[in-house]
C-alpha cells in the first residue's frame, strides 16, 4: 500500500462514530475485530479481541516484522504554549520518549502518544506517517496513555495539561485547550475517550492538594461542555458530610487519570477516581472523603452523577482507585445482570450492578492484607486507622496490589486476568502539621523480602475467587521483576487476543514463552530506547489481507 | 514539614525515588540523586533555590507576614490570612513579580516591603511549596519509640531472629552503622532500598537466592540464582561460571533456598510494635 492509498484509508474513518464507517466502531467491536478504536478497544474495558489467528499453538512462531524507533526530536508538525524565556513548571522537555500508550488501530494505521509527542505509523510496514511535537511548559512527564479518535480527528493530552486535537491524516494541529493549570501542580496522562459528541478528558496531579475533575469537550470546536468535580464544591452538597470543611474538600484531590468505560444502553460512563489529599497525612480530612477512591457513574451528555460506590473510604495509603472498571454482561444466580468489575489497588475485587452501583461482591484477591478491618454492609472496605502512616513507621501490605496496567476479561472463560503484587512497605508520616500538605508521608520498601510474589491471577468474575495464579518468576526478582512484570501485563493489555490464550496456567506459560522469544530476538539492542515492535505471525492470511500482527510496546 | 515536633530527629538523606509499581515514595538510600533529568528531580529543584535568599525570605516573612499567615505560611484556624502554600496566586508567581504586584494593589492591609525583600519572600514561599509537593525531598521525623528490652526478647523468642543472626556476630555494630529507619527496613525486608543484590557481582550479595538444579540424569548443579522463568534457569556456580538450562515443566528440577526466608515468614506476623522494639534493640548493638 503506497502512502497515498494509506492516507485515503485513514480518511475513510473520517466520520463521526454514529455514522462510522466500514472499519471501526467501538459500539460494535465484534463487527470490526481488526480495529482498536478506543483506549480499551471498545467501551467495555474488557480488552478482549475475538481475533483467533494468533493463538497458544502458533504464538511461538511469531517473529519480528518491523521496528519503529520513537524519537524525542521535533516532529513533522508541532504546537505548544511554551515561549522562549518562559520558566518550566515542575518538569520540562524530555530527552527520551517513554511509551505507555495503547495504540489505536484504524484502517491499518497505529496512532499513539507519549509525553509531548503523538505518532501515526503504518501498521504493516512500521513506516512513519507523521510525528507531532508539543513544546511543553512543564508538568511531570511520567507517561501518556494514548489518543482518542472521532472520525478523522485525534485527541491527546500533554503533561502541561492541554487537550490537543490533530488531523489524523496529516498530524496537523486543529486546536488546543488548557484543561488544567500546570502551575498548580496538575499534570495530565489519560487517553481521551470519545463518546458520541463528547471528548471525555481526565486530569492528574496529587502533589499539592488540588481538586480532581472530569471534563467533556465538543470534538469539532473544542468547546467545553461540562466539568464534574470529584469532590463537592460547597458544604451542604451531597458528599460534603464526609469532609470536615470546605477548605479540605476543595483541596481534597481525587484525580481522574484513568480513562472511563461506557455503557451505551444505560448511557453511563464509569470513572474511577484517585486518592484523597493530603495523601498519607489524613488528620485534616476526617471522614470518608467522597467522591475520592470511588467508582462513579456519570451521564456523558450532562456530567451529572447517576450513582457512586466508594471502593476505599478515607484512603490513607495512596491507593487511587484508578483501575479499569470492566463492564461485564453476566449471570448472577441464574439471572442476566449488567455488571461492573474492578480489581482495585487496595487488594479488593469489587463486583457491582452497573445500573445502580449496588454491591454484589467484595473480596480480597491478594493472600494477605493488614490495612483493612473488613467490609461494611455496603460492601466497602473499612480502613484500619492503626495502619495509617506514623512517624515511627507502620508495616502495610499489600503495597499496591495492582495499578493502572489494565486487566483483561474473556467472556468465553468468565475470567478476569489481573497482574497482582503482594508487596510490603513501611509507611512513614513526615508531615505532622495541623494542616498537612502534599503527600505528607510515604513508603519505604518493596524490596528484599518485602517485594513479595507477583502473579498473573485469573478471577472468577462472579465470586472474585482466584481460579488460578501463575507466578512471575525471575532470579532477579526484586531488581527486574517490575520490568518483566509490566512487560507481561502490557502484552496482555495491548493485545486482547492474549487474554483468550490465557485460559489455563499452561496457556499463560505459552504467552510468557512468546515474551521470552521476543526478548531473545532483540537481545543485541541494549540501548535504552523505546521502540514499537510488531510481530508478524506465520499464520493463515485472512484479516489484514496478508498477515496477522501482534502489537507490543516495550522499553529496552 | 518544618514543624519538627518531638524528640531526637533523625535526618535521612533522601535520594530520588523512581516511580515504581510497589512502594515508591521514600528512599533510604544515601546515594546522590540521579536518574531522571535535573528539571524533573525534586532534590535538584530544591537546590536551585539560593539558601541565603530563602533564609532572608523566611526572616522577613516571620517578621511581616507570619502573624496572619503562620510562620510556615500555611495559615490555619487561629490565623486570619490564607494558606500561601496552596495559594493560586503564589503558585502562578514567577520570581516574586506577581506577589509584588499583589502587595502593591490587592493586599490588605498594605505591607511595606522593599523589592529585594519581596523577592526573598518569593524564594522562601516557592521553596516551601517545592518541599511540600516533592515527596522525594521529605525528611523523616523518625523518633525511636520501641522498647529495647522487649525487642531483645522478641529477637530471641517469638521472632526467632537468633536462628540466623547474632548480636556479637553479623549484627555487631549494626546500631552504629544504621539509624532507626534503616534498621527497620533491614528488620522487615532484610535489605535497604529496592534490591536484594543481583548475584551478578563478583561477590554475590548475601541476600541473593541460591538454586540447585537437578537434571533428568540425576546430576546436580548449585549456585547463585541469576534467572528463573518458566522456560529457563540460569545460575552462577561456585567457580563463578554461569550455567543455563531450558526448562520444560519441572525438568530440570529447580530447588531454591532464599536467605531472606525468615524475613518473608515474619512479614505477615509482625506487629508494628515488634518492629519498633527490634529497632530499639538493634540500635543498642554498637
Amino acid at each position: 500500500m503506497n502512502k497515498m492509498s494509506m492516507l485515503l484509508a485513514v480518511c475513510s474513518v473520517a466520520l463521526p462514530i454514529a455514522l462510522l464507517a466500514q472499519r471501526s466502531d467501538p459500539l460494535q467491536p465484534a463487527r470490526y475485530p481488526e480495529a482498536w478504536p478506543t483506549h480499551y478497544g471498545d467501551y467495555s474495558g474488557r480488552r478482549y479481541s475475538p481475533l483467533a489467528q494468533i493463538n497458544a499453538a502458533n504464538v511461538k512462531t511469531l517473529s519480528l516484522a518491523w521496528t519503529y524507533r520513537a524519537t524525542a526530536q521535533e516532529g513533522d508538525t508541532s504546537g505548544g504554549e511554551y515561549h522562549a524565556g518562559d520558566p518550566y513548571y515542575w518538569g520540562g522537555p524530555q530527552a527520551t520518549v517513554t511509551i505507555k500508550a495503547t495504540p489505536l488501530v484504524a484502517n491499518g494505521v497505529l496512532y499513539f502518544a507519549a509525553p509531548d509527542h503523538a505518532y501515526a505509523i503504518d501498521a504493516r510496514t512500521g513506516r512513519a506517517i507523521w510525528h507531532y511535537f508539543w513544546r511543553t511548559r512543564g508538568g511531570i512527564h511520567i507517561g501518556n496513555r494514548g489518543v482518542g479518535m472521532y472520525g478523522n480527528l485525534l485527541f491527546f493530552e500533554t503533561p502541561d495539561c492541554y487537550l490537543v486535537s490533530l488531523d489524523a491524516a496529516t498530524g496537523k494541529e486543529r486546536w488546543h485547550k488548557e484543561i488544567a493549570d500546570v502551575r498548580q501542580q496538575y499534570f495530565c496522562t489519560p487517553a481521551p475517550i470519545v463518546i458520541g459528541r463528547h471528548v471525555i478528558v481526565g486530569i492528574g496531579g496529587d502533589s499539592l492538594d488540588v481538586q480532581g475533575y472530569l471534563e467533556s469537550y465538543e470534538p469539532e470546536s473544542g468547546e467545553r461542555q461540562w466539568r464534574w468535580y470529584t469532590t463537592p464544591q460547597k458544604m451542604g452538597e451531597p458528599g460534603s458530610e464526609t469532609w470536615p470543611d470546605a477548605y479540605s474538600m476543595t483541596h481534597g484531590g481525587g484525580m481522574t487519570w484513568l480513562p472511563p468505560t461506557y455503557d451505551p444502553d444505560l448511557n453511563l460512563l464509569y470513572i474511577p477516581t484517585g486518592n484523597p489529599n493530603p495523601v498519607f497525612a489524613p488528620r485534616s480530612r476526617k471522614g470518608d472523603n467522597l467522591f475520592t477512591c470511588a467508582l462513579v457513574a456519570l451521564n456523558p451528555d450532562t456530567g451529572k452523577m447517576a450513582w457512586y460506590f466508594q471502593t476505599s473510604p478515607h484512603d490513607t495509603h495512596d491507593w487511587d482507585s484508578a483501575q479499569v472498571p470492566v463492564l461485564i454482561d453476566g449471570q448472577i444466580d441464574g439471572r442476566p445482570r449488567k455488571l461492573v468489575a474492578q480489581a482495585a489497588r487496595n487488594g479488593y475485587y469489587f463486583l457491582l450492578d452497573r445500573t445502580n452501583g449496588k454491591s454484589i461482591q467484595t473480596v480480597p484477591y491478594v493472600d494477605f492484607m493488614n490495612w483493612s478491618l473488613g467490609v461494611n454492609d455496603k460492601g466497602q472496605p473499612i480502613n484500619n486507622p492503626a495502619k495509617d502512616a506514623t512517624v515511627d513507621g507502620t508495616l502495610v501490605s499489600p503495597g499496591s496490589a495492582t495499578n493502572w496496567p489494565p486487566p483483561s476479561f474473556s467472556p468465553k472463560t468468565g475470567l478476569l486476568y489481573v497482574g497482582t503484587s503482594q508487596s510490603y512497605g513501611l509507611q512513614y508520616l513526615t508531615d505532622t502539621d495541623e494542616r498537612p500538605e502534599g503527600y505528607g508521608g510515604g513508603a519505604v520498601g518493596g524490596g528484599g523480602a518485602g517485594g513479595r510474589e507477583a502473579y498473573i491471577k485469573a478471577l472468577d468474575y462472579r465470586t472474585g475467587k482466584v481460579r488460578w495464579r501463575h507466578p512471575l518468576t525471575d532470579g532477579r526478582r526484586s531488581a527486574v521483576r517490575r520490568r518483566r512484570f509490566s512487560k507481561f501485563r502490557r502484552v496482555r493489555s495491548i493485545d486482547g487476543r492474549s487474554a483468550l490464550a490465557c485460559r489455563t496456567p499452561r496457556d499463560a506459560v505459552e504467552r510468557a514463552d512468546h515474551v521470552h522469544a521476543r526478548r531473545a530476538a532483540v537481545r543485541g539492542d541494549r540501548r535504552r530506547r523505546f521502540v514499537v515492535r510488531v510481530h508478524a505471525g506465520a499464520v493463515k492470511p485472512t484479516q489484514w489481507k496478508s498477515r496477522a500482527f501482534l502489537i507490543i510496546i516495550d522499553r529496552y | 514539614m518544618h514543624a519538627r515536633i518531638g524528640r531526637s530527629i533523625v535526618r535521612v538523606p533522601i535520594a530520588v525515588a523512581v516511580a515504581c509499581l510497589c512502594l515508591p515514595a521514600l528512599s533510604l538510600s544515601a546515594q546522590p540523586p540521579g536518574g531522571r533529568g535535573a528539571v524533573d528531580s525534586g532534590v535538584e529543584r530544591l537546590r536551585a533555590f539560593d539558601p541565603a535568599a530563602v533564609e532572608r525570605g523566611r526572616s522577613v516573612f516571620g517578621e511581616k507576614c507570619s502573624s496572619c499567615h503562620r510562620q510556615n505560611a500555611r495559615g490555619g484556624e487561629d490565623f486570619s490570612g490564607p494558606d500561601l502554600i496552596r495559594s493560586v496566586l503564589v503558585l502562578q508567581d514567577v520570581n516574586g513579580q506577581q506577589i509584588a504586584a499583589h502587595l502593591r494593589t490587592g493586599h490588605k492591609p498594605l505591607i511595606a516591603l522593599a523589592a529585594s525583600e519581596i523577592t526573598d519572600v518569593g524564594a522562601f514561599l516557592h521553596r516551601e511549596i517545592t518541599y511540600a509537593a516533592e515527596r522525594t525531598n521529605y525528611q523523616l521525623q523518625y523518633a525511636m519509640t520501641g522498647n529495647a528490652k522487649a525487642g531483645e526478647t522478641y529477637f530471641n523468642g517469638a521472632g526467632g531472629c537468633n536462628k540466623c543472626h547474632s548480636p556479637t556476630g553479623d549484627l555487631k555494630g549494626i546500631g552504629s552503622r544504621n539509624d532507626g529507619p534503616r534498621l527497620q527496613a533491614l528488620i522487615a525486608f532484610g535489605t535497604i532500598g529496592g534490591g536484594r543484590g543481583r548475584g551478578e557481582a563478583a561477590a554475590p550479595s548475601r541476600t541473593a537466592r541460591r538454586a540447585t538444579v537437578t537434571l533428568a540424569s540425576g546430576e546436580t548443579f548449585s549456585g547463585v540464582l541469576l534467572r528463573l522463568t518458566d522456560f529457563d534457569v540460569t545460575i552462577r556456580d561456585d567457580d563463578g561460571k554461569p550455567r543455563s538450562w531450558l526448562r520444560s515443566g519441572n525438568v530440570p528440577k529447580v530447588t531454591i533456598v532464599d536467605p531472606l526466608q525468615g524475613h518473608i515468614d515474619l512479614l505477615p506476623k509482625y506487629t508494628d510494635a515488634a518492629i519498633h522494639d527490634l529497632a530499639a534493640y538493634l540500635a543498642t548493638l554498637k
